[in-house]
């Protein structure tokens, strides 16, 4: 009995000490959070101080939202403060994408438009707005543009979009699963958790510090092992039953070069001078060899479309993108040529390290040096 | 294999999983098989040196025993050929892999000196990482059964242990045979007290080598790269590289030796808070105290130590730390941090009876002040030698120290910042329980929980990410 009970009592004593090593951790996350992004010691933190829904269900990023590395400005653009009026003189480029322009694995002021404003600093005509939000599908551009961008008055607004989000969305949408004023594209936002404590903060940190720790080779594995999973799952919602598209068909890019068409004259109505870039992808057929956790984790996003979907999309869309520029006369960059499709460019199969981010800036930055 | 390194996370607990279930005689192959691919991961061929010299040593230390027994009027010859055979093959080894291209440059320059144009062979050569380590570890085995201080062993793989043992096998300490050897042949039991020193140990390293010496690195290396440093930049400069080379290469060494601890077998203590040393000589005790002890046994008192007149035992310390700076690499700069310890290990001697005879010193302060002013002194003398240690050539030197002793521009508190986020969560710990596990395991579980969870996080949130050690250069 006696023997039982000094057992029981260790056994609580570890539990205990287990416990205290927990919180320790968790308030070492949050004053860090504190000290480093001067986060709020208790409540929510999270993704979701960055950006919300408005009335329409339109995604818009939150005035002063701040979030880590990512800050919004008081009209709820990342970057510096800017006045809502046009400075007399200045030509404002906006910067129109999801979370490749919006920024997400670059350092602070890496992201491309970030680095666009630096390449241009010199020429004080341009002033760049990064006018982008995470998770905003190119249908809904046009409506965004209007409500969020049309105010600023911009005379060059650059375009930036995934094909094979687009494509995913507009399969979902023409076979009934949600309507057009739903679809959303990439990750939902993280939770806010309990209003008092908000989410565990030490968690995510050790996760990220366990996936720098390891070699990339066992990422890749997991990566791929967790995406199987997750796709397994996103088919049973979204395909059900379906086969994913190894081809694209060419009504559904006929959709996109409408949509995409009707976006640019939309602009070109307002007086802003659209410039459409392709969209640079780590994907590559060798690629898919060399990283497949990588793609795994990136196509749960788009179950519509097999890996031989994903690049017959780019192959065409690349091309399509060039005609349409033509035929309307538009501005046109080819950044998925331009970028290598390595590591050292790419942090995931869509998002830029501050190299690849570089990359694509320089070549906008080369562009409107050269044609304005 | 590094130790801050995914490889060998995974390496160490499967070789300690199976180290503890396989029967004793089986304990040291397990160990001698897990050193071997230890230093093979890094690069299999240079395997081959350390074989060399442990078939050298093993044969010689057997030869040397048997004249020992044999005691005839030849024995002394042939004991002096085995001995010499075993520091020829080991100095030479060394010799070749780091010296070679130092010397034959050097030459190179000093007959242009004299107009002379030579065009020499370079080698086209690595440093085998560790070599200094295990050449001077394997020499002190045949040289103290040469003086008769202990016996040689029959048992081969034991001895190729004793050589190779992993975890001290690339940055030391250097064990001495008749301290290790023992260890090695004596059956292991597991302790558990022992085990979570040996923990403790390894987590401590780490805390050092990652939180503390990685993140100053690159601050240290700017510093370092600049021309035209501030006074205050030069003195960040200087401090960041005192702890730097400090964490690094004792986190190496706690590393080691908690490794070992958790496989049951005790390695010496290679630092003991050196930075509290109260003169020169106390500086060594403390610091890299198996390379000192070892310049000391086989090196300073072969020479005469100080048992002989005044000038020889200056000439011997300026012998002795001109070689121990030559020990760490092939470069001029050290033989400059060589012979500026020599100086003020000499220094000290000379002012040491001035200091007893100035009373007032004695008189006016308490005990503490006095251990404060020498402690701080030292440090800064200290400070000085690894300034110089760490610049990038010999002409470099006066850059580096200059602003040190004549000031140039102005304070910027703002530069102490990311040296201080570094330091003092070092400095708090090893003041309050001095890095001992015999008084961090006085504190209560629950207690322990909160210390090592803050050091844990700092370690696994800002660690740096991962880099070689600094000593495996030497």
């Amino acid at each position: 009995m006696k023997s039982n009970f000094w057992t029981i009592k260790r056994i609580l004593n570890y539990v205990v000490a287990l416990v205290l090593f927990g919180f320790t951790l968790e308030v070492g996350a949050r004053i860090d959070d504190a000290v480093s992004f001067d986060a709020p010691f208790f409540g929510a933190y999270s993704s979701i101080l960055l950006r919300a829904h408005d009335e329409d269900g339109l995604r818009k990023n939150i005035p002063r939202g701040q979030f880590e590395k990512w800050k919004n400005n008081s009209l709820g653009f990342r970057g510096p403060e800017i006045s809502l009026e046009k400075p007399e003189g200045i030509v404002r480029v906006a910067c129109m994408g999801t979370s490749e322009t919006y920024g997400l694995y670059e350092s602070p002021d890496k992201e491309w438009p970030g680095q666009l404003r630096e390449f241009l600093s010199d020429y004080s005509k341009f002033e760049v707005i990064n006018t982008s939000t995470v998770g905003l599908p190119l249908v809904r551009y046009k409506d965004y543009i209007q409500r969020y961008v049309l105010p600023l008055s911009p005379d060059i607004i650059i375009i930036y979009s995934s094909p094979h989000s687009y494509l995913a969305n507009r399969i979902r949408v023409e076979n009934g699963i949600v309507g057009l004023g739903e679809i959303q594209g990439g990750a939902r936002p993280s939770l806010p958790g309990n209003e008092f404590y908000g989410e565990s903060r030490s968690v995510p940190k050790i996760r990220q510090m366990v996936r720098a720790f390891l070699p990339p080779s066992l990422i890749e594995w997991y990566d791929g092992y967790s995406g199987r999973k997750q796709i397994a799952a996103a088919e049973a919602r979204y395909l059900r039953g379906e086969k994913p598209f190894d081809v694209i068909p060419d009504e559904l890019l006929a959709s996109y070069t409408q949509d995409i068409t009707d976006l640019i004259l939309f602009l070109q109505e307002n007086n802003i001078r659209p410039i459409l870039c392709n969209f640079p992808s780590l994907l590559s057929k060798e690629n898919l060899e060399k990283y497949p956790g990588t793609f795994m984790a990136g196509r749960r996003f788009i179950v519509e479309l097999s890996f031989e979907g994903m690049l017959d999309t780019s192959a065409r869309v690349t091309k399509l993108n060039e005609q349409i520029a033509l035929d309307l006369g538009i501005g046109f960059l080819d950044n998925d040529g331009i970028i290598p499709k390595d590591k050292d460019h790419f942090a995931d199969n869509v998002h830029y390290t501050d190299t690849g981010a570089e990359l694509v800036a320089r070549t906008i930055a080369d562009y409107l040096k050269i044609n304005y | 294999m590094l130790f801050n390194s995914f490889i060998f996370a995974v390496f160490f607990p499967i070789v300690l999983v199976l180290y503890w279930i396989v029967p004793f005689r089986l304990q040291n192959i397990l160990l001698l098989a897990a050193s071997y691919v230890f230093y093979g991961y890094w690069d299999w061929r240079f395997l081959s040196l350390i074989a060399i010299s442990t078939i050298v040593d093993y044969i010689s230390g057997l030869k040397l025993e048997a004249e020992n027994i044999k005691n005839d009027a030849k024995s002394p010859k042939r004991k002096k050929f085995w001995v010499t055979l075993s520091i020829v093959v080991n100095l030479g080894l060394l010799g070749f892999f780091k010296y070679y291209n130092f010397f034959v440059s050097s030459f190179e320059d000093m007959m242009a000196e004299f107009g002379v144009h030579m065009d020499p062979l370079y080698l086209s050569i690595i440093l085998p990482i560790g070599i200094s380590f295990y050449t001077f570890q394997t020499m002190s085995y045949t040289i103290d059964i040469y003086k008769g201080n202990m016996k040689p062993t029959k048992r081969f793989f034991d001895f190729a242990l004793y050589v190779a043992f992993f975890p001290q096998l690339v940055a030391g300490p250097i064990e001495r045979a008749k301290a290790l050897l023992p260890r090695i042949l004596k059956k292991r039991e597991f302790n558990a007290n022992q085990f979570m020193e040996g923990v403790h140990l390894i987590f401590w390293g780490l805390f050092k080598k990652v939180y503390v010496a990685d993140n100053l690195a690159p601050m240290v290396d700017r510093y370092f790269a600049m021309s035209n440093l501030t006074s205050f930049e030069a003195l960040i400069a200087s401090y960041g590289f005192v702890f730097q080379v400090y964490c690094d290469f004792s986190g190496y060494s706690d590393i080691a030796r908690g490794c070992a601890k958790c496989l049951g077998i005790e390695l010496m203590l290679n630092f003991n808070h050196p930075f509290v040393a109260i003169n020169p000589g106390d500086f060594w005790k403390r610091w890299h105290i198996s390379l000192s002890s070892w310049l000391r046994d086989y090196l300073y008192i072969s020479l005469g130590g100080s048992r002989v007149k005044t000038w020889k035992i200056y000439r011997n310390l300026i012998i002795t730390m001109l070689l121990g700076g030559l020990w760490h690499g092939a470069a001029w700069t050290y033989v400059v941090w060589g012979a500026y310890h020599g100086a003020i290990l000499i220094g000290y001697r000379l002012l040491r009876p001035v200091m007893a005879r100035a009373t007032w010193f004695r008189e006016t302060f308490s005990e503490t002040t006095k251990r404060v002013v020498k402690v701080l002194v030292v440090f800064h003398l200290i400070l000085l030698a690894h300034t110089i240690f760490r610049t990038s050539s010999v002409l470099n030197i006066w850059d580096m120290i200059s602003p040190l002793f004549i000031w140039k521009g102005s304070i910027d508190w703002s530069l102490s910042i990311p040296l201080l986020q570094y330091i003092v969560p070092l400095i708090l710990f090893e003041a309050i329980f001095k890095s001992d596990w015999n008084k961090v395991k006085k504190v209560h579980l629950w207690g322990r929980s909160l210390i090592y969870g803050s050091l844990f996080y700092l370690l696994a949130m800002h660690g740096a990410t991962q880099q070689s050690f600094i000593y495996f250069q030497f």
